[in-house]
């Protein structure tokens, strides 16, 4: 593919795919690095089928900042959400916003995305798989798991005393 | 106890439906009841609270001139690694080839016999050749 092409889908693209690398992973430096990763790969190894492009870049881009997070298990400390360079997510509400967002990034990677795509953005199971890259059964047990992780991880903080009630 | 081939039961799908909300209500146990069946009205309300959830991603902060000095440190790394395997490869041919060649010597040959066949080649070398000329010559 051409590097005008390719500068044209970045400028078209870019901010999208992003986004959606952000929505599903909650880290800022995941989420650029994977999206600079995408249109590297698109520019050195471009896909045979480009019919839908934009589906492959938000594809190629979740994948590497899922492999990213998940090699540098950055999931397990909370310090990462604490950094002061990286902008904090701006949430709707307070303090339990705050607690869900927390654990959410306490939990793997791959168990954070299905949930955040599943739970939050209200996908399809097929949809959520085709977006990770990943076949359903793995989607459906990441979910499960996801789920269940992020209800130990919110444990002793006050959404958790608010669900039980 | 019936699985779905990776690892789920059928009680842990009927929960993971249950909570998405594609079934209005939790089914009977068919199979083993798992853990997350007595958690279910919980982890439906956690599904809510995520569903409430507003992200707003940062802006992003990498423009194309990123991409294309990235692209190009990757071509780069890319021919250093082919470099190396080429010249291994070069040298790898070269030494079978040696080795093919040492194993394909015609043994019958006088010249690396020491047989007299040599020996007759050297009497008719004229005299003051050195013995890497005779071995040439023969």
């Amino acid at each position: 593919m051409s590097q005008a092409n390719v500068e044209r889908l970045f400028a078209e693209h870019a901010a999208a795919v992003h986004a959606t690398v952000f929505r599903l992973t909650l880290d800022s430096a995941a989420a650029e690095d994977a999206t600079q990763e995408a249109f590297v790969r698109l520019l050195t190894k471009p896909p045979k089928e480009q019919g839908n492009i934009a589906a492959w870049l938000k594809r190629v881009a979740v994948n590497a900042a899922i492999d990213t997070l998940r090699r540098t298990n950055r999931h397990k400390p909370l310090g990462d959400y604490e950094r002061a360079d990286e902008p904090r997510p701006d949430v709707s509400d307070t303090t339990l916003s705050d607690e869900l967002v927390e654990a959410l990034k306490r939990i793997k990677p791959d168990h954070r995305a299905a949930v955040l795509a599943v739970d939050r953005d209200g996908m399809s199971y097929a949809d959520a798989a085709d977006l990770l890259g990943v076949r359903l059964n793995k989607l459906k047990t990441d979910l499960l798991r996801g789920r269940r992780a992020l209800f130990e991880s919110l444990q002793g903080s006050r959404l958790a005393a608010n669900l039980k009630e | 106890m019936l699985y779905d081939g990776n690892g789920l039961t059928q009680d842990e799908l009927d929960v993971l439906d249950f909570v998405t909300g594609l079934t209005p209500t939790l089914p009977e146990p068919r199979s083993e009841p798992c853990e997350d069946r007595w958690l279910a009205s919980e982890l439906t309300d956690q599904r809510l609270r995520v569903r409430a959830l507003v992200v707003e991603s940062p802006p992003l902060r990498i423009n194309f001139d990123d991409v294309l000095l990235n692209a190009a440190a990757r071509r780069k790394g890319i021919n250093r690694i082919w470099k190396h395997w080429s010249l291994g490869l070069m040298m790898t041919v070269a030494f079978l080839s040696g080795v093919l060649s040492a194993l394909w010597i015609d043994e019958s040959d006088p010249a690396y016999t020491h047989e007299p066949g040599l020996t007759l080649a050297a009497e008719h070398v004229p005299a003051g050749l050195h013995n890497a000329e005779l071995v040439l010559l023969s």
